[in-house]
């Protein structure tokens, strides 16, 4: 596949899925709570598209609220994690000495963790819930802008131009906003876009073990979780949040693959 | 500089930074313990069977000491830690360091068999994909890589769980010591840091292949097979070498997600449980051993890499 192709496929059908989230349940006043006891585990049908919960709650509601809640913290966690981690990388490339320093070995420190086991531990210390789960995801996460940021900064600060600059009375938050930031613009957003699935799963996966705990707010991974006790008799009830993180998952990476082919960071010249 | 100093120098340097990031993880783990130095004491009070009224709790607080100030209560938490005094857990009054031992094997051998059959099956598919002809186990591969980074661990485990166990029952996960029960997390565990491992490994094969070296031994008759052993496996197995302890961190926290699921009774598990009950010392004994562990492979991993490729290191201190 070109990557002409992936980012054209990828976007598309994942700005599709978000679209469809934030507009249908407006749209038709859709009620993810009505509970209708009478209507419990009905296998998927014309009436009830993707099926009922146990407590016949529709699953399409659910599936079409809970992708708000899930898109929407991962595009909010995708936007913080990049809005940090170019703030510290620009201060620690652009700096140096004993600011470098001290964020190197922050990051270095946060590092040597695996990502998952300290998104749990703060997440376990916070206690459950969606605004923890966003916390820990965005400390664990911010690294990988800082680290590029700051290489990137680093061989920036050294061209001739901007010394030029320096010499003609550009002051630093010129030089920071003019000649740096803009350059950074297409590495860094190719990082947002290959980020954007890899927030979906480990949103999903934290709430999946219970860590975004909100009976009343669906959530896609808390959805996979609730529907595991009535696997054998309610398949279509795990089925459809999986594939439907699947496929958003696999949209998102397709466009961020494209995005990243298209950019080639080693293509492009520093 | 001569070679020997230049070794000598990132050796030094490489130990100061692992200090460095040995205080940073020990910080941390203990700035997590921070937020809830209330909850501590009153968990206290309730397990001494005392009323948890604000005077008992500012007794507790008190006795305690987290009315301390901070760097007094680092230091005593990181010298009682040095000692193994990791505090104990409050669902079952034993020493965090014991509970989390008896769990450790049945963690480690899930990840130590995840990782082999991984790095089977990565090196087989690497290969397959430079000596196939017809391009097939590099497609396979793609799509292998794919819909990998794509699907969440539990849809992975919950798809074997229905498939393998609900439809074709063809094992039983609910029997503890059955053989099924430990095929499935396994396989999982294998398919979740599969991707990653078998990306970074053709991408390394691929660069290696390219190479002037590759061509002029051709040139002088020599098969691709007898290169590819010989030579390109060697010198592509270096990034991946440092990719691995990557992977390590992917085993450990996907260990989590699969001990939770299939019921192992690892240490992952037993982490997942202290958090749903709030049992604290647990959490911060487990992400305090876990982040140490993982600097130690971390450091193996490089030091592992120094011996078998020490040009990478020398060279590139020389070209900056």
């Amino acid at each position: 596949m070109s990557h002409q192709k992936k980012i054209w496929l990828g976007g598309v059908g994942f700005a599709i899925i978000f679209g469809l989230c934030l507009i249908l349940p407006w749209l038709f006043n859709m009620d993810a709570q009505s509970v209708h006891l009478e209507q419990r585990l009905l296998p998927v049908s014309f009436t009830h598209l993707f099926g009922t919960d146990i407590l016949g709650r529709s699953q399409l509601a659910r599936i079409l609220v809970g992708g708000k809640t899930t898109l929407g913290l991962a595009i909010l966690a995708v936007i913080m994690t990049g809005t940090i981690g170019v703030f510290m990388g620009l201060l620690s490339g652009y700096c140096e000495g004993w600011v470098d320093s001290l964020i190197g070995w922050m990051m270095d420190t946060l590092l040597a963790f695996p990502n998952m086991i300290l998104a749990l531990g703060i997440a376990g210390m916070l206690g459950p819930s969606l605004h923890n789960i966003l916390i820990a995801v965005v400390c664990v996460s911010w690294i990988g802008y800082a680290k590029l940021t700051r290489t990137l900064t680093h061989s920036l600060k050294s061209k001739s131009y901007i010394k030029i600059a320096r010499l003609s009375g550009a002051n630093h938050a010129q030089i920071i906003y003019r000649h740096i930031l803009r350059q950074l613009v297409p590495y860094v957003s190719v990082l947002m876009a290959m980020d954007i699935g890899v927030m979906i799963l480990r949103i999903a996966g934290l709430s999946f073990l219970g860590l975004g705990a909100s009976a009343l707010q669906p959530e896609w991974g808390m959805m996979v979780q609730e529907s595991r006790r009535y696997m054998a008799s309610a398949p279509w009830l795990l089925l459809v949040p999986s594939g439907v993180i699947f496929l958003t998952v696999g949209f998102a990476n397709l466009f961020g693959e494209g995005l990243t082919e298209r950019f080639d960071p080693r293509r492009l010249e520093l | 500089m001569s070679y020997r100093k230049q070794v000598k120098h990132l050796w030094i340097n490489g130990i100061i930074s692992m200090m460095a990031v040995l205080f940073g993880v020990t910080a941390l783990v203990f700035c997590m313990s921070q937020f809830v130095r209330g909850d501590i004491a009153e968990a206290v009070v309730l397990q001494r069977g005392l009323e948890p009224i604000p005077q008992q709790i500012e007794l507790v607080k008190e006795e305690l000491g987290l009315n301390d100030s901070l760097p007094v209560q680092y230091v005593r938490w990181v010298s009682k830690a040095l000692q193994g005094d990791l505090g104990t857990s409050y669902r079952t009054g034993q020493p965090v360091w014991y509970e989390l031992w008896i769990r450790f094997d049945k963690t480690l051998a899930l990840a130590f068999s995840s990782a082999t059959v991984a790095l089977l099956v990565t090196l087989f598919l690497g290969i397959g994909s430079i000596t196939d002809r017809s391009g097939m186990i590099r497609r396979l591969c793609s799509v292998l890589i794919m819909v990998g980074i794509s699907i969440p661990t539990f849809v992975i485990s919950l798809g074997f769980i229905y498939l393998f166990a609900i439809r074709l029952q063809w094992v039983n996960v609910i029997h503890s010591d059955s053989l099924g029960q430990k095929i499935l997390p396994v396989l999982t565990l294998t398919l979740a840091i599969l991707p990653a491992s078998l990306k970074v490994f053709q991408t390394s094969l691929d660069e290696q292949i390219k190479q002037l070296y590759v061509t002029v031994l051709k040139s002088r008759g020599y098969s691709l097979h007898h290169i590819l052993y010989k030579d390109v496996l060697k010198a592509s197995l270096a990034p991946w070498l440092t990719q691995f302890s990557m992977t390590l961190g992917h085993l450990l926290g996907g260990s989590v997600m699969v001990e939770t699921i299939y019921g192992i009774g690892g240490i992952g598990q037993f982490m997942m449980s202290s958090i749903l009950n709030r049992d604290y010392p647990v959490i911060s004994g487990y992400v305090l051993i876990m982040g140490i562990i993982f600097v130690l492979l971390h450091q193996l991993v490089e030091l592992i890499s120094r011996v078998l490729y020490p040009y990478r290191y020398v060279l590139k201190r020389n070209r900056s």
